[in-house]
């Protein structure tokens, strides 16, 4: 990727064919001068130009208003993480700070079965998840579509279906009935089919599912539901947790949420 | 870390919280994320290179941090949005109230597009990124990112009846 300065596009002579890339370009002060001044002259002559240059202008000036006005209630916590800024940098005035490893890129997993050792594999489940699937795991007969009020594992809901098919991972949206839905990730199977994984929560009843996109629409191919902060831990199908069903479909890294938008265009 | 590092991060907390709310739109969210950013800043201090802008390099933590959150843990109980409490909206009793009013339709127009477009106005126009500082932070080239900020930015100026 380069960093220099963007120099726009258009024609070289005759009437200059601007795109919205190029006024935007313009407007965000990312041309370079030279280019810039040539560009300022033809939209000097076309009223066209200054209205097309005018919603990019005015779009940067109105959100710029949101930089300035103050979101109310951080100073509190801002005030009382700069004491713990300071304190680090004297590591004898006060507790260390917690270490953090740092951040993994955007969009990795971490950690899928079969890939890590078997303590990675859960890094990226809630810590109750990973005890519970570790015990004895009981089966109790109560599948998540007994709770969600429809005839079978096969069936999944009308929302949920839209979701697979439209929402972008790591985002939640809201289910009728104060449930939700957090869209987790998307893998390639080894058949090159895209599946997706998300959970649902209502109260404290939690499922996470997997669904992968056949020729008749999305399939689920696993499903548990799991009661927040208890102990039960119910797969509503044959894997026992959902990595090992991420395993079984043979599933790559996580799509990035470009080739994640691009699958679901497909 | 030294003391200039940890005064450059003191002073952008409040652009670290600017930019939690626009991802969380939560603001007790949006706290915890300000300060796992901050652990992770001191934690990873040594591999931020003083010739780059230290913004980009927090901003692309904190996205980070908050992509691999929403995929590892929610939080049980009701998520209030940052538009159904008035109080937690930005305040400045200074502007005029045609201003105020504005900056509210701008809130709101913003709030009905999709995160994706949402969160490159807000790094370009509220955060003032560049367009490179921007792909770096987003990690996709910056034809992307013009494409889509320049479409976002057209769907915003619809929304707010600008021609």
């Amino acid at each position: 990727m380069s960093d220099g300065t963007y120099t726009g596009k258009g024609g070289k002579d005759g009437p200059m064919q601007i795109d919205d890339e190029t006024l935007m370009a313009l407007a965000d002060g990312e041309l370079d001068p030279a280019r810039a001044e040539d560009l300022r002259r033809a939209i000097a002559a076309d009223p066209g130009l200054q209205a097309r240059l005018h919603r990019f202008e005015e779009t940067r000036r109105l959100l710029g208003g949101l930089r300035t006005a103050a979101p109310a209630g951080g100073s509190l916590a801002e005030n009382a993480l700069a004491a713990t800024i300071r304190a680090a940098v004297r590591p004898d005035a006060g507790a260390a700070p917690p270490v953090q490893v740092p951040p993994p890129a955007a969009g990795v997993r971490l950690g899928a079965a079969g890939q890590h050792p078997p303590t990675s594999a859960n890094l990226n489940r809630r810590p109750w998840m990973a005890a519970a699937a570790s015990a004895a795991i009981v089966a109790l007969g109560l599948g998540w579509w007994e709770w969600a009020g429809t005839p079978g594992p096969q069936s999944l809901s009308a929302a949920e279906l839209a979701a697979l098919d439209g929402l972008p991972s790591g985002q939640v949206r809201p289910l009728d009935g104060g449930a939700e839905l957090a869209m987790i990730a998307s893998f390639r199977a080894a058949d090159g089919g895209l599946c997706r994984e998300y959970e649902t929560a209502r109260g404290a009843e939690r499922r996470t599912v997997l669904a992968c996109r056949e020729a008749g629409g999305w399939a689920q191919r696993f499903a548990a539901v799991s009661q927040d902060g208890g102990q039960e831990y119910r797969p509503a199908s044959g894997a026992a947790t959902i990595d090992a069903a991420i395993a079984a479909i043979g599933a790559g890294a996580p799509l990035t949420p470009e080739d994640e938008a691009a699958a679901l265009r497909e | 870390m030294d003391a200039a590092f940890a005064e450059a991060l003191i002073a952008l907390l409040p652009n670290l919280r600017r930019y939690a709310l626009s991802l969380t739109r939560r603001p007790d969210q949006a706290d915890d994320l300000v300060q796992q950013t901050v652990e992770r800043a001191i934690a990873g201090a040594s591999g931020y290179d003083p010739a780059q802008r230290l913004e980009p390099w927090l901003f692309r933590i904190m996205r980070n941090g908050f992509i691999d959150q929403t995929r590892r843990v929610r939080s049980a109980g009701v998520h209030v949005d940052v538009h159904d409490m008035p109080e937690a909206l930005p305040t400045d009793p200074g502007p005029a109230l045609e201003a105020r009013l504005m900056l509210r339709s701008v809130e709101a127009a913003m709030a009905e597009l999709s995160p994706e477009q949402r969160e490159i106005l807000h790094l370009v126009c509220v955060e003032e990124m560049s367009y490179a500082e921007t792909a770096r932070i987003l990690d996709i080239p910056q034809g992307t990112v013009m494409s889509r900020l320049s479409r976002a930015r057209l769907a915003l100026s619809e929304r707010l009846g600008i021609r």
